[in-house]
Formats: C-alpha cells, sequence, structure tokens
C-alpha cells in the first residue's frame, strides 16, 4: 500500500510541474520562429478593413482610439471605423458626432437601442451592419481603449494575401501612463503570454488565443464562422479563435504587430477581468469537449501538446495543489525521496524561471526594461527563496527522520509549508486579494504582492474561476474600466 | 506603386531580421545559462 502511495506522490510531483514544463517547451521553440514563419507568403495586400470598436460608455477613450485609427499607414480610403455604441449613458454620442464630423465618410456611429449584454453582443451588432453591405473584406475586432502603431494594419493584413490564412492577431503591450505595479506585472506577463508563447504557438500551428483587442478576419472567415460571434460564453475571442481553426484555416500572431491598451491596476479589477477570462477558457474547454486529445478532429488542437498546453493553463490551480499533495505525502511516507523530489520540482523551476525571465529581457528589451522589478519578483520573493534552497541543497530537516506526531515541532510545519508551497502561495495570493479588497493601504498590498508573486496571484484567479464555474456562478459580464491612460510608449 | 513596394519589402525584411535576431537571442541566453551550470555543477 506504501508502495503504491509512494508512486502515486511521485506522479503528482510530476504532474505539479507539468504547467512550468509546458510553458517551457513553448519558450524552446520560440527562436525557430526565426526559421520557420508565415512571412515568405505574405505579400503587399491592402484589403478594405472595417475596424469594429464595441463601446460601453468609453467616451473617455474613444476619441483617443480613433485619431490613433486614422493617423495609421494604410492605402487612404481603404479602412473604415464604426463604433458600435452598446447604448452608452455616457458623452459617446456626443464624442461620436465630433469625430463623425472630422472625419467623415470613415467613423460611422451603429448604436444599439438596448445595451448590458456584453461585448459579444456589442460586435455581433457591428458584425451584422458591416456584413450587410459589402465594402468590407477584413474586419478587425477590438477593444475602444486599444491604440495601434502606424504599421500595424499593414503588417497583419499582408498575411491575409495568404488564401489559408482566416485571422491575424497582433501583439497587445500594456500601455497605462502613468503605469501601476499591477499594470508593469502585466506588461511582463504580455512578453510571456503573447510574444513568446504564441510565436510558439504559431510553429505548432493552432493559437489557443487571438487577442480579443486585435482580431483581424477575413470577410470569408467571418462569413464561414457564422457570421456572427459566440454569445454563450465569455471567451468570445477564443471561441472565434477555435471556430476559424475548426472550420479549416489558420490563424497566427505577427508579434511585430503591435497595439497598446490600458490594462487593470486594482487587484479588484484584475480579479474580475481574469475570472471572466478563466470561466471563459472552461466554457471553451466544456464547449470543445470533444476536441481534446483526438487529433482526428483537428491536427493541431485535438493533439496531445495542445491539450497539454491548454490544460496546464485552464487547470493550473489543480496541477500545483497536486505537486504540493505530491510533496508533503512523500514527506509522510518517504521523506529521502520527499527531498529529492523538492529538489528536483525547484531546481528545475529555478532553471526555467532564469531561462524565461533572461529571455524575455531579449524578447521585448523596452517593455523589460520598463518592469524589470516585476520581471524578476514574477513568481514572488518567497518563491525565489525556495529556489534557492533547493539549488543550494541545504537541507531543511534530517532526510531520513520519519516525522511522527510525537514529536511534532514548528520546524515541521515550516517544512510542509514549503513542501506545499505552490498550493500555499495560491491561498496567499488569494490572501493579498482579500487583503487589498479590505482597504489595505497600497504600499501594504504592493509589499505583500512581491512577497507572494503575480504568477500565484494568477493561479488564485484560476482556482476562483473553477470555482465559480462550479457553483455555476452567475456569467456576469464584468467590463474593465478604463480612463483612456494607454500610450503608444516607445 | 513602386514606393509602396518598396516600403512592403523594407518592412518584411525588417521584421524577418527581428525574428532572426529572436533566435540567437535566444541560442545567446541558453548558452549563458548552461555555463552558469556548469559552474554551479562544478561548485556542488
Amino acid at each position: 500500500m506504501t508502495d503504491v502511495l509512494t508512486v502515486l506522490c511521485l506522479l503528482f510531483v510530476f504532474l505539479g510541474m507539468v504547467p512550468t514544463l509546458a510553458s517551457f517547451a513553448q519558450f524552446l521553440i520560440v527562436g525557430l520562429h526565426g526559421i520557420w514563419n508565415h512571412y515568405p507568403q505574405c505579400r503587399d495586400y491592402t484589403p478594405r478593413v472595417a475596424f469594429l470598436l464595441p463601446a460601453w460608455n468609453e467616451a473617455d477613450v474613444l476619441g483617443a482610439s480613433i485619431d490613433s485609427l486614422m493617423s495609421i499607414d494604410y492605402p487612404a480610403g481603404a479602412w473604415r471605423i464604426y463604433v458600435v455604441d452598446d447604448a452608452s449613458t455616457d458623452h459617446t454620442p456626443e464624442v461620436m458626432r465630433g469625430k463623425m464630423a472630422q472625419y467623415a465618410g470613415s467613423v460611422f456611429h451603429l448604436r444599439r437601442d438596448k445595451g448590458g449584454q456584453g461585448k459579444a453582443h456589442t460586435l455581433n451588432h457591428g458584425i451584422k451592419a458591416v456584413l450587410t453591405e459589402d465594402w468590407a473584406e477584413a474586419v478587425m475586432i477590438m477593444d475602444a481603449d486599444v491604440l495601434f502603431e502606424p504599421l500595424t494594419l499593414r503588417r497583419m493584413t499582408r498575411h491575409l494575401a495568404d488564401p489559408k490564412i482566416g485571422g491575424v492577431t497582433a501583439y497587445v503591450k500594456e500601455g497605462s501612463q502613468p503605469s501601476g505595479n499591477i499594470s508593469r506585472y502585466i506588461a511582463f506577463e504580455y512578453i510571456t503570454a503573447q510574444a513568446a508563447a504564441r510565436r510558439a504557438q504559431n510553429l505548432i500551428g493552432a493559437l489557443a488565443c487571438m487577442a480579443g483587442g486585435a482580431q483581424l478576419h477575413t470577410r470569408e472567415n467571418l462569413m464561414a464562422i457564422g457570421g456572427a460571434i459566440d454569445t454563450s460564453t465569455l471567451a468570445e475571442d477564443t471561441y472565434a479563435t477555435f471556430k476559424t481553426q475548426l472550420a479549416g484555416k489558420r490563424v497566427l500572431i505577427d508579434a511585430n504587430a503591435i497595439v497598446w491598451a490600458e490594462e487593470p491596476d486594482s487587484l479588484t479589477a484584475l480579479w474580475k477581468q481574469r475570472i471572466r477570462w478563466g470561466r471563459g477558457n472552461l466554457q471553451i474547454t466544456a464547449a470543445f469537449r470533444d476536441l481534446w486529445f483526438r487529433p482526428g478532429r483537428h491536427p493541431v488542437l485535438g493533439s496531445m501538446p495542445f491539450g497539454i498546453l491548454w490544460f496546464s493553463v485552464a487547470m493550473m490551480p489543480v496541477f500545483m495543489i497536486l505537486g504540493s499533495v505530491g510533496l508533503v505525502g512523500l514527506y509522510y511516507l518517504w521523506p529521502p525521496w520527499a527531498w529529492r523530489a523538492f529538489e528536483l520540482f525547484w531546481g528545475v523551476t529555478s532553471v526555467i524561471y532564469l531561462f524565461e525571465t533572461l529571455f524575455c529581457f531579449a524578447i521585448d528589451p523596452v517593455v523589460a526594461r520598463r518592469c524589470w522589478f516585476e520581471g524578476l519578483t514574477f513568481p514572488g520573493l518567497l518563491s525565489v527563496a525556495i529556489m534557492s534552497i533547493a539549488v543550494s541543497g541545504v537541507k531543511l530537516a534530517e532526510s531520513t527522520a520519519w516525522p511522527t506526531l510525537a514529536s511534532w515541532t514548528w520546524g515541521d510545519v515550516g517544512v510542509q509549508l514549503i513542501l506545499a508551497w505552490t498550493a500555499v502561495s495560491t491561498l496567499a495570493a488569494w490572501g493579498v486579494y482579500r487583503v487589498d479588497r479590505a482597504g489595505a493601504p497600497k504600499w501594504l498590498r504592493d509589499a505583500l504582492l512581491v512577497l507572494v508573486g503575480y504568477g500565484p496571484l494568477l493561479c488564485a484567479i484560476a482556482f476562483g474561476a473553477i470555482i465559480a464555474q462550479l457553483r455555476n456562478a452567475d456569467l456576469k459580464w464584468d467590463k474593465t474600466i478604463k480612463s483612456g491612460k494607454a500610450r503608444i510608449l516607445k | 506603386m513602386r514606393a509602396a513596394e518598396t516600403a512592403f519589402h523594407e518592412l518584411l525584411a525588417k521584421d524577418r531580421a527581428t525574428e532572426m535576431r529572436l533566435l540567437w537571442k535566444e541560442i545567446g541566453v541558453a548558452v549563458l545559462l548552461g555555463l552558469l551550470m556548469i559552474i554551479y555543477l562544478a561548485f556542488a
């Protein structure tokens, strides 16, 4: 029995490493994008593009977005902006009247009579209007606050010259000015999750998600996926990405095509946004349940590597908890193995942490320099300390001593907290969120977040999303409030 | 027309060079980390 449990614990420890290993596997192949990419298939192709900006009370950011879009480098008259106003109650109509007069014939205001149903419904109102006319050859789905660099659209449309491509996304960078602690963590996160991971997914041959902030579809593709965006999930961008690929078209990211967005700078706003994303991912997991690990359904989306990548993100907390259970279990079953497994677990994690952090500085040096501290403390200082313990070879307890209830000490508690840190840090990150919500001063929140880490915070949010989904909590579209802080940074 | 085509090819060449540079940067990071690990193992 003990042998079986020991093997089970070792298996759990391995499973606990899966998200880290999956992320590392993506990072390892990023460089190969220099050799294998879609650029040889690109042509000087500039189709007529309809930009769809869903807006609900976005008057503060709309003007800057429209001005940025109207100053892009693209053939005159080949792009139009459709602001789909979700029955805003602020001064959006006045802003739009001004912009339509300023850019007559290029900017349009589509207003819904009844709003509040979420982004997908709003987008569908715009898509329907755009597809009714035959002017648009491609449709750019975006957020109202997103700012386009002058050459971003050209960089995206050149891929559409290849008829195999159904959609292209861009690298969304965090551009809040002034930036805060949370928004700088997000800026660094986007290097890993977009500039690195999505390049790797280009190589694998399928994207998990075309960013909702800049999602360019061919007209043909939008028609092929039903001429509308799915409204049944909270992850309409991911759903459209999957539908496109399942309809036989490829999607890709051009990471040199850059857009800038304002991301949350408070834990409450971040928590709300990411719970929505997390629940959306779980809904996608359920909606495409016949796809996972079945290459017959789709050669890439249904492949084993893609399935592992997907589940290692959607179910990350489960892997983290299993890792902790495995290490603590080994501590009771066979302590010497616990230490071996601990050193292996955190030793491998520390190498991957160093590799990914250093490589992020190489992938996007400008952003990484701006948020170097957040990059270094991404996993949390306590996790970095545990990595140091693992690689230093320091033994936290006698490796051959079996803990018993009779010989219980506070030291044992400390040791077990360290062994269970992947799960404990998730709980601690939730604690930081609660402390922030309770009105703790910003310096305390920032200090605690640096200690516990942004990575564990994301894991805690993913756990919250799982709980919300299991409880079948209300599917509310909690919109992230934007204040117009985003800038195109150089 | 010709100017637009030239601009297209210049932009494409620039972006392809950026991607290629990433490969060299990744090799550089891997070598650096490899050296660090060798030093670590030598003293471990």
